[in-house]
């Protein structure tokens, strides 16, 4: 079933707002988000530089400072309860995930 | 012998044809050509050692064809690609395009529903409006073709230009419907296959359509000159060559301007304005030249065919001399030859003819249709008595006026007369004309 815009996000959109707590430009967003999963996930710089711009036009993240060429982005308050409730959703995933195992080992 | 530096080729990619263009380019690399530019009607390569080069392509959809070369948006984009390896070659409208040599690059694109929606957005108005408003106006031309009626639908197709715009606005309508088509088909694909986590869909068909389009166009084009000027109707045809030959100097002129603007970072309104009004001022130019060339060009054959003149006929009202007009045309399915006469000082008279010589029988029912429906006259069969001819019908104008149609084997006849003209003046005018 296809997604509506947000109400799920994929990792990309999780791992760029995550890495948005803090202030940061985003060139090192592609940094942090590498570092931070162990290389799992990567932000190309093409999905990154659209993803910035739709987060912006829907309010979720903030420019912060445009130091020469380089713009620095934060979250906003709407992206922290969007990435809050993707937060619930994975862990609704996770518990479920491990009462089914549990429910199978005790049969 | 020097080996040549650059090369230019036509590529026909359409723009959602990222996959093709990055596979394409890679293989130009590795033949040691490296993309330099992408032009109106070619891409320029530059030669260099052969090597494994990796092409990818993102898209801007705020972008247009008129913005400066460098812009806030493009150069964000320039920088997160910098920081991952990637160098910026050229753009194509939204499409940026960037290389790298490293052996295992971060991909441009790492989430396809982003790259599908980003581009969406870009060919909605680079592709999708322009196709749409060329779709009207050849709708709009193919209506007006096929409405036409009566005695000037059946000359029509006896002029060799009218046959090719014909064809021509034919197959640009089938070319502009299957890009639709194809478009909106491989958005459906790539929609489905992103929203189960797949890749966008690949697409290769335009590239090879439009590679044979180009070839039968040309192809037409050959058998239309070749035909005109074999048929000594050489002046249309040059006409024809020398109005494209203008339209494709002013393209490429145009082109060139606002390449030139981009460059040297003139705004998108000052660039749109400056190509608005060059492109009107060329396009008087070309008026002005063609309108000159029409007189030199645009003329029927000097030498006409036989003439039945009135004052042969055993029926003319008067001695007088006469003065004559003549034009006609030939084309593979028809020759057309119309003849006026008119009585000099003081008459009135007039003879008009009109000869149709179908090259397919299977045309001459439609032919003598299409005269049956002038709306100026209400025919009347006749036998066709002692005359060479199939079908007889005629017409009395309620100002004395005549109006014949004789239809025979290989040719029809139309003629006007302001006198009756006898059986043996039809026969004598059915034979000779």
């Amino acid at each position: 079933m296809p997604r509506e815009k947000f109400q799920t996000l994929t990792e990309q959109m999780f791992y760029i707002l995550l890495s948005l707590r803090e202030e940061r430009c985003g060139a090192d967003v592609m940094e942090e988000v590498s570092a931070v999963t162990g290389g799992r996930v990567t932000v190309g710089p093409g999905t990154l530089y659209h993803l910035l711009d739709q987060f912006l036009h829907d309010g979720m993240i903030e420019e912060m400072a445009a130091i020469g060429r380089k713009r620095s982005y934060r979250l906003t308050e709407k992206g922290q309860r969007l990435l809050e409730e993707e937060y619930g959703r994975l862990c609704a995933r996770v518990e479920d995930y491990r009462r089914w195992m549990r429910k199978e080992g005790e049969q | 012998m020097k080996e040549k530096q650059y090369k230019y080729r036509i590529e026909s990619y359409q723009l959602f044809e990222y996959q093709a263009v990055e596979e394409h380019l890679e293989r130009m690399a590795r033949r040691g050509w490296q993309l330099e530019q992408v032009g109106n009607f070619f891409w320029k390569y530059r030669r260099e050692d052969p090597r494994e080069t990796s092409y990818a392509v993102t898209y801007l959809p705020e972008l247009s064809a008129f913005d400066p070369e460098v812009t806030p948006a493009s150069r964000t984009l320039d920088e997160y690609c910098e920081e991952a390896g990637w160098e910026k070659v050229c753009d194509w409208t939204q499409m940026q395009i960037y290389r790298t040599d490293q052996a295992d690059p971060v991909p441009l694109e790492t989430d396809e529903s982003v790259r599908l929606r980003a581009i969406r957005r870009s060919l909605r108005k680079s592709y999708l409006l322009p196709l749409g408003v060329l779709l009207l106006l050849l709708l709009w031309i193919f209506i007006s073709l096929v409405s036409i009626r009566g005695s000037r639908a059946v000359a029509f197709f006896s002029e060799p230009d009218s046959l090719f715009s014909v064809c021509v606005t034919s197959l640009a309508f089938v070319m502009v419907v299957v890009h639709l088509l194809v478009y909106g088909v491989w958005v459906l694909r790539s929609a489905r296959s992103v929203a189960h986590g797949g890749l966008c869909a690949a697409s290769r068909f335009c590239y090879r359509f439009d590679n044979a389009f180009l070839v039968l166009v040309l192809l037409l084009l050959a058998v239309y000159i070749i035909g005109a000027f074999a048929s000594g109707q050489g002046g249309p045809a040059a006409y024809f060559l020398l109005y494209a030959s203008c339209i494709l100097v002013m393209i490429a002129a145009l082109g060139s301007l606002r390449r030139q603007l981009r460059q040297e970072g003139v705004s998108r309104w000052g660039n749109r304005t400056a190509v608005i009004l060059v492109d009107v001022g060329m396009a008087l130019a070309v008026g002005v030249v063609m309108s000159f060339a029409t007189g030199w060009l645009r003329q029927a054959p000097s030498e006409p065919r036989q003439i039945v003149r009135a004052e042969s006929l055993a029926s003319v009202p008067s001695g007088n001399s006469w003065d004559d007009l003549w034009d006609g045309s030939t084309s593979p399915l028809l020759s057309f030859q119309n003849v006026r006469q008119y009585e000099m000082h003081p008459g009135e008279d007039f003879l008009f003819y009109r000869v149709y010589e179908p090259h397919l029988s299977a045309l001459s029912p439609w032919c003598v249709d299409q005269l049956l429906t002038d709306d100026a006259v209400s025919w009347r069969e006749e036998a066709a008595g002692s005359l060479p001819v199939d079908k007889v019908y005629h017409f009395s104008h309620s100002d004395g006026d005549e109006s014949w149609l004789l239809v025979g084997n290989e040719r029809i006849l139309c003629v006007d007369s302001s006198w009756t003209l006898t059986q043996e003046d039809l026969a004598v005018l059915y034979e000779n004309a």
